[in-house]
């Protein structure tokens, strides 16, 4: 293909520029931006009051554990759950095709307007799920999963759960099917029980899958707002406030901008760490296992 | 052999429950009388039938206002992240530049940010311009949420197309941008409405730009429209029009996953298996 390279240069321009001119108001601009409120005070000086003041905010540090605890937790699970799932899709048996669009359907309902199907169901004298637990036993009367700080937290992640486990579930199933038959059918000759078969070899090769999953998911569950926002408002008191609700109450409720920036800039610190980290573990397991 | 199918058998059950069981008491809740929400202890199955809350929520909120707001902004945000995210995607696979794992792994890397840590910035600036409460101050951001997923998946399908085609159609006269538009879109329709349907149903879905950009409540989505009812009192919240609202609004979600089930899960799988 010869093309004169001054025209090269101009489509190339022209094609991406809306990308570029969008992801740099919508994206850097307002990262940059929240760096400078949290920075700069109203008289336009330099001042670390802000971090200062976030460094010994015992609310953050309180976000930031349910935050980190939050995605610990929803992610191991969904994984777990999601892998079993997986499991069983990828076994024969009669309508498929619809098993895997009903797990379709958490996936594709709003997390904000599940979270209020959520509230109804959660609630202790009329929602049946409180009941539910207590009619079969679990629990000595039914529990109040809204105003209890412990419970709450117990339901909001029951509630992601939910939502992601499906989804997760179909992404290893990917995985799974992306496995030659030719290896489970060597591992026959070999005489390879079934769990033989799926410690040697179906876990080792899902690991790249399980990675990409764990950090899609984990970066997204950190950022968690739309449910914990209709679910329980950061509440009962701070036990579900997680880092995005509480940015969004200190900007918008409380009108604490600089406050609000500082917290802002230390949660996306965080997300920098953990793409680091996660980077890491990828470069190390593919230092030790070539593919991945 | 008996009992393996019969383990089989017995786990999908288990998961299909999974899946079903919150929406099953939406669904039976629906269909009660507004006192049946507040029945304790609740019922686990229909004791009445009535279609009064699918009825009353639209007089209680302007329900149809609502999904109007979000058919117009999901379709134009969607519209736009396909047109913009193709020609990136044109510009990373065609025009094959320096720098364009750069370009691509920021695009994403900028997409792990929470919304909430740069949402009030974007608001200040919509304020400034006076764009609160208009259409746009929504359809620009989602258009930019929207762009890592498309760009990404497009690009990999542009990377397929035999590199003899797009050189054949340069012999035959056609420039860089008829090449974009008259070979590389026609071909790829299967992955631009893959995208398309992912892309919907996440601005669809869109919660905390919507709930900040559209302070007015006549501007307000119905994800956001919906989450916010409340009764006049806490002992009056109208469970029953709610989820009746809730269960109305996904009903357009779950056709799509019906018909597109394949092409949903391959796009999924495409976005997230190869990041």
């Amino acid at each position: 293909m010869v093309i004169k390279r001054s025209t090269y240069i101009k489509y190339l321009f022209l094609f991406l520029s809306p990308a570029i001119i969008l992801i740099l108001i919508f994206k850097v601009y307002p990262l940059v931006q929240n760096l400078i409120y949290a920075i700069v005070n109203d008289d336009g000086h330099l001042t670390f009051r802000y971090f200062n003041e976030t460094l010994h905010d015992p609310a953050f540090w309180n976000s930031s554990w349910i935050t980190i605890k939050f995605a610990f937790i929803t992610v191991s699970l969904e994984m777990i759950i999601g892998f079993i799932f997986a499991l069983l899709l990828n076994a024969k048996f009669h309508g498929r095709k619809v098993m895997r669009t009903i797990f379709l359907i958490p996936w594709a309902l709003p997390t904000a307007i599940m979270a209020v199907g959520w509230k109804f169901l959660f609630q202790q004298s009329y929602g049946p799920i409180p009941w539910l637990l207590y009619w079969l036993k679990f629990t000595k009367s039914p529990p109040y999963f809204l105003t209890d700080p412990k419970m709450s937290f117990v339901a909001i992640v029951i509630a992601d759960v939910w939502k992601t486990v499906p989804f997760v579930a179909l992404l290893i199933l990917a995985g799974l099917q992306a496995i030659p038959e030719e290896l489970y059918e060597s591992m026959d000759i070999d005489g390879a029980s079934g769990w033989g078969k799926l410690i040697y070899l179906t876990i080792p090769l899902l690991i790249p899958t399980f990675i990409v999953t764990l950090m899609f998911r984990f970066l997204e569950a950190f950022g968690v707002f739309d449910l914990i926002w209709v679910l329980t408002q950061g509440g009962p008191g701070n036990a579900t406030m997680a880092l995005s609700p509480y940015i969004y109450k200190k900007i918008f409720m409380w009108m604490e901008i600089h406050g609000g920036a500082a917290t802002a800039t230390f949660t996306a610190l965080y997300i920098i760490v953990i793409i680091l980290l996660i980077q890491y573990i990828r470069t190390t397991l593919k230092r030790r296992y070539g593919t991945i | 052999m008996m009992n393996k199918n019969f383990k089989i058998y017995l786990g999908v059950g288990l998961m299909a429950l999974y899946c079903l069981f919150p929406i099953y008491f939406l669904l039976l809740y629906s269909f009660e009388p507004s006192e049946a929400a507040y029945h304790s202890p609740p019922v686990f199955y229909p004791i009445g039938f009535t279609f009064e809350n699918y009825i009353g929520v639209f007089k209680s909120i302007p329900l149809v206002r609502y999904a109007i707001n979000s058919l117009i902004v999901s379709f134009s945000a969607t519209f736009l992240t396909l047109l913009f995210g193709s020609m990136a995607a044109y510009g990373v696979s065609v025009l094959n530049f320096k720098g364009k794992e750069l370009f691509l792994n920021s695009l994403i890397l900028l997409g792990f940010f929470p919304a909430a840590t740069m949402i009030f910035p974007i608001y200040k600036m919509f304020s400034d311009l006076n764009l609160l409460n208009n259409y746009l101050a929504l359809i620009l951001p989602y258009t930019v949420a929207g762009l890592p997923l498309t760009t990404w998946v497009i690009a990999t399908y542009f990377e397929n197309v035999p590199k003899d085609l797009i050189d054949a159609a340069s012999v035959d006269g056609l420039s860089l941008g008829g090449t974009y538009a008259k070979i590389m879109i026609p071909l790829s329709l299967p992955a631009l409405s893959t995208v398309a349907i992912l892309d919907f149903i996440a601005f669809w879905n869109e919660f905390i730009y919507a709930l900040t950009f559209m302070p007015d409540s006549n501007m307000r989505t119905v994800t956001v429209g919906i989450s916010l009812i409340s009764g006049r009192f806490v002992y009056q919240f109208p469970w029953g029009q709610i989820i009746a609202a809730a269960l109305m609004v996904t009903i357009p979600l779950v056709i799509m996953v019906f018909v597109a089930q394949e092409k949903i899960i391959s796009g999924l799988t495409a976005g997230a298996v190869k990041g």
